[in-house]
């Protein structure tokens, strides 16, 4: 049961309600923080991760990421054909 | 008070067998599983124990003689009382949370849900988000500090700081705990803050008089929970610093699974188990005796 009941809420015990809520709601933020964090971390990639400062909201959200395995030297024509192969892959998985 | 045709069960009925069988495979798993590996470690502490011939040579109270004069020993129960001492710290935190949720109103749901939410989370998830946190080089407790214009600290591998460290993670989910006490508030009966407020009494007094007596009980059994818990951390210091740095952080429950799992010494793991299970007997027994646990006496 709550301490104050609701025949009494006077003057004197809203300020205490106030009170409570201020208190309540600074409290979330170290309990919604972590978990918003976690959330940002999870959409930023291996670069981006270790970015100084870090930012809360990735300025380019990562949910996947490739990796090319070209051999050296590679033309920039064959790094961008292995390229839309991979994405055409993807695609094609995720179609299926 | 009985009736014909009523049946009566007391203690000193015949056992009724289908009863017995029903109870047969949770008695019995529970003794395969509970008992028989802790009757099994008891053994094992006397005996260097070898795992490729079990159960080895037979030491009697080698084992024992051996942990009472091991230094690391000495120093891991030290590590470990620090830490217990510390988290214990933080015990008024969720008695706090529920006092002060419970005098929620609008928002109920709101409120509990996002205080609940981190004591959903597993455990592991917590810590390896803390230690990314507490990383020195680029954790956000030291970008923030830099922010300040304050110096940058080692965090987990500063052997001053690393117990503090592995115990504020703890301090800042209280959620659990406090949805224990919060159901703890809930069973007050209403009409006694009703007679207090005929009586005159103020917000701090109710407090004082009503709320906090009848929480007691349950504080004492979290802090007895609590003691327990902390005796055996074992994830925390394994995840965050493995033991290190300079073994500030070697708990004993951490050094048992060193010296078991990655020396292969069972035999002396077991026994530094044992010490610790009757160590905490022990401390219970004397706790249960200290704090009364019924509301009403």
């Amino acid at each position: 049961m709550p301490i104050i009941q609701p025949s009494e809420i006077d003057r004197r015990n809203k300020r205490i309600v106030i009170t409570i809520y201020i208190i309540l709601v600074l409290g979330a933020v170290t309990q919604i923080f972590p978990f918003l964090w976690m959330l940002s971390s999870s959409l930023k990639d291996n670069i981006e991760i270790y970015k100084l400062p870090p930012k809360l909201i990735p300025p380019r959200p990562t949910m996947v990421e490739l990796q090319f395995d070209v051999p050296e030297g590679a033309t920039q024509k064959e790094i961008e054909k292995d390229a839309v192969l991979a994405s055409f892959y993807l695609l094609k998985k995720e179609q299926m | 008070m009985s009736r014909r045709g009523e049946q009566h069960y007391s203690a000193f009925d015949k056992p009724k067998w289908a009863a017995v069988l029903f109870l047969l495979p949770g008695i019995l798993t529970f003794i395969l599983f509970r008992y028989y590996p802790m009757v099994k470690a008891i053994i094992m502490s006397f005996y260097d124990y070898s795992i490729m011939n079990p159960p080895g040579e037979f030491v009697g109270f080698g084992n024992y003689t051996r942990a009472f004069q091991d230094p690391m020993v000495s120093l891991v129960w030290k590590n470990t009382a620090t830490i217990v001492g510390l988290s214990l710290l933080g015990i008024f935190i969720p008695v706090i949370l529920a006092i002060l949720l419970d005098e929620v109103r609008g928002g109920k749901v709101l409120f509990r849900t996002i205080y609940i939410i981190p004591a959903i989370m597993p455990a592991m998830v917590t810590i390896v988000l803390w230690k990314w946190f507490y990383n020195p080089d680029y954790g956000l407790l030291n970008i923030i500090r830099q922010g300040l214009g304050a110096q940058p600290l080692g965090w987990l591998n500063d052997p001053k700081l690393a117990k503090l460290c592995l115990v504020i993670p703890g301090f800042l989910s209280p959620g659990y705990t406090a949805l224990i006490y919060l159901a703890a508030l809930q069973g007050i009966p209403r009409q006694m803050y009703e007679a207090a407020i005929i009586d005159g009494a103020g917000y701090w007094q109710k407090l004082w008089y009503i709320t906090l007596p009848r929480i007691v009980p349950m504080m004492g059994i979290m802090l007895i929970l609590k003691i327990i818990g902390a005796f055996q951390t074992f994830e925390a210091p394994f995840v965050y610093t493995g033991g290190g740095p300079l073994n500030s952080t070697k708990v004993v429950a951490l050094y048992i699974y060193e010296e078991a799992f990655n020396f292969y010494r069972m035999g002396y793991g077991t026994t530094m188990a044992v010490i610790l299970f009757f160590f905490l007997i022990v401390l219970t027994c004397l706790q249960v005796r200290f704090f009364k646990t019924d509301p009403d006496a």
